[in-house]
C-alpha cells in the first residue's frame, strides 16, 4: 500500500511539474496595464506628488514596449525604465507629450521591470492653474523565448530528480525500507520543523522586502526559496537522526554528485551573475546552495555513521 | 541516562550493534541511541530486545535506583 501511494504521488508530482512547464512555455508574454494619473498644475508647474513605479515581469532576454500617453498638450511625461533587481539599472529614458512612444529592443535578462512617469510642462507652453489627467496605457512585449530560459531549465531539473531517484530504487532494489519507530518519529519531528520553517521563511521575505524597499528577487525565485528551505530542513533534520530520506545504503555515489552538481551550479551563477551583471542565474545558485548542503550532509553523516559503527565494534 | 545493562546483555552474547539491530528488526542507530540514552524505546521494542537477548524486561530495562 506505502510503495503504491509513493509511485501515485512521484507520478502526480511529475505530471505537476511537466504541466507547469508546458503552462509557462505557452503563457503569453504581453502584459498590459493602463493608469490615470491625477496633475496639479500651480505657477505654471506641475506639483510633484508620489506617483508608485509599475512593475512589469517580462520573460527572455530582451523586451519592449509602447506607451500611450493621453493627456493635455502643453504637458510631457518624462519617461524611465528601468530593471527592478538588486543592482537595478535604468534601460531607457525618454521625454513624450501625447503620442505613442516605442522604446525599441531592451536587454533586461530575465529581470522585473520598473516603469516610472514624471509629468511637467512644456518648454515654453503656459498652462492654467487646475487638476488635469494624464492617462498611460502601456504595453510590455517581451520577446525572449520564455520556453527554452525557464521551461528547460524546470524540465532539465525534472531529469536529473528523476535519474537520482531511479538510481536510488536500483541500488537499493534489496534492501528493507521500513522505518522503525525512533525512524519514523525523527520524520514526524523533521516534517514539523520544516513547515515551521517554510511558513517563517515564506512570511520573513515579503516582510523584509516591504521593510527594506528592496525586491532582490522574482515572484519564481520567492517561491523555490521558500520551498527548497522547507524541503532542506526535512531531509537534512530526518537524515541526521537517521531516518533516511531515499536512500539507506550506497549512498555516497549520489552524495558525491550532489556536491559536484551544486558547486557547478553555483560557479556558473557566479560567472553568469559578474558577466552580465544582473541576477539572471540566481535560481541556478538557489538550487546550487541545495544540492551543496544535500551533498556535504550527506557525506557527514555517513563519516558519523562509520565513525560510530567502528568504535562500537571496537568496544 | 546510559543503558549499560543493555550494552553489556549485547556483548555477553558477542553481538554488534548492526546484528541485534537485524534480528529486532530495527536500524542500529535505534540501538546506539537506546544505549546512550537518547531515546526511550516503546514497550514492544523492549520486548523484542529482551527476547533476541535471553533477558527479561527487568533485568535490562528497570532502574534498581528507583
Amino acid at each position: 500500500m506505502a510503495k503504491k501511494s509513493r509511485i501515485i504521488t512521484m507520478i502526480v508530482s511529475i505530471a505537476v511539474i511537466i504541466l507547469l512547464a508546458i503552462a509557462t512555455g505557452l503563457k503569453n508574454n504581453d502584459q498590459t496595464k493602463s493608469i490615470s494619473v491625477p496633475v496639479t498644475v500651480k505657477n505654471n508647474k506641475v506639483e510633484k506628488s508620489l506617483m508608485e513605479p509599475l512593475y512589469f515581469n517580462p520573460v527572455g532576454e530582451n523586451c519592449s514596449y509602447t506607451i500611450d500617453i493621453q493627456g493635455p498638450d502643453a504637458l510631457v511625461s518624462n519617461i524611465k525604465i528601468m530593471t527592478a533587481s538588486f543592482n537595478s539599472e535604468t534601460v531607457y529614458t525618454g521625454q513624450s507629450g501625447n503620442s505613442t512612444v516605442k522604446t525599441g529592443d531592451l536587454t533586461v535578462f530575465d529581470n522585473g521591470m520598473l516603469v516610472l512617469f514624471d509629468p511637467e510642462v512644456k518648454e515654453g507652453a503656459t498652462i492654467e492653474d487646475s487638476e488635469y489627467t494624464i492617462r498611460y496605457g502601456i504595453i510590455l512585449d517581451s520577446n525572449g523565448n520564455s520556453f527554452w530560459t525557464i521551461s528547460m531549465l524546470v524540465i532539465v531539473t525534472l531529469f536529473f530528480i528523476a535519474g537520482c531517484v531511479g538510481m536510488s530504487f536500483l541500488a537499493n532494489r534489496n534492501v528493507d525500507r521500513d522505518y522503525d519507530e525512533r525512524q519514523v518519529k525523527a520524520r514526524g519531528t523533521a516534517a514539523f520543523n520544516s513547515m515551521l520553517i517554510t511558513i517563517l521563511v515564506a512570511l520573513a521575505l515579503p516582510t523584509l522586502s516591504t521593510l527594506t524597499g528592496k525586491e532582490p528577487f522574482e515572484p519564481f525565485e520567492y517561491g523555490i526559496i521558500v520551498c527548497l528551505s522547507g524541503i532542506l530542513v526535512f531531509i537534512m533534520q530526518a537524515d541526521l537522526n537517521d531516518a533516511f530520506v531515499g536512500m539507506k545504503e550506497k549512498r555516497m555515489p549520489l552524495a558525491i554528485i550532489y556536491t559536484v552538481v551544486g558547486l557547478i551550479e553555483i560557479l556558473v551563477s557566479i560567472v553568469e551573475c559578474v558577466m552580465a551583471k544582473s541576477n539572471v542565474q540566481l535560481y541556478t545558485m538557489i538550487s546550487g546552495i541545495f544540492f551543496l548542503a544535500m551533498g556535504i550532509e550527506m557525506i557527514v553523516k555517513a563519516i558519523l555513521d562509520k565513525k560510530e559503527a567502528m568504535a562500537d565494534e571496537e568496544s | 541516562m546510559k543503558n549499560l545493562k543493555l550494552k553489556s546483555a549485547r556483548a555477553a552474547l558477542d553481538l554488534s550493534q548492526q546484528e541485534l539491530a537485524d534480528k529486532v528488526g530495527v536500524s542500529r542507530q535505534t540501538i546506539n541511541a537506546i544505549e546512550k540514552g537518547d531515546y526511550n524505546p516503546t514497550v514492544n521494542l523492549c520486548i523484542a530486545i529482551c527476547k533476541a537477548l535471553g533477558k527479561t524486561l527487568d533485568e535490562l530495562f528497570w532502574d534498581e535506583e528507583e
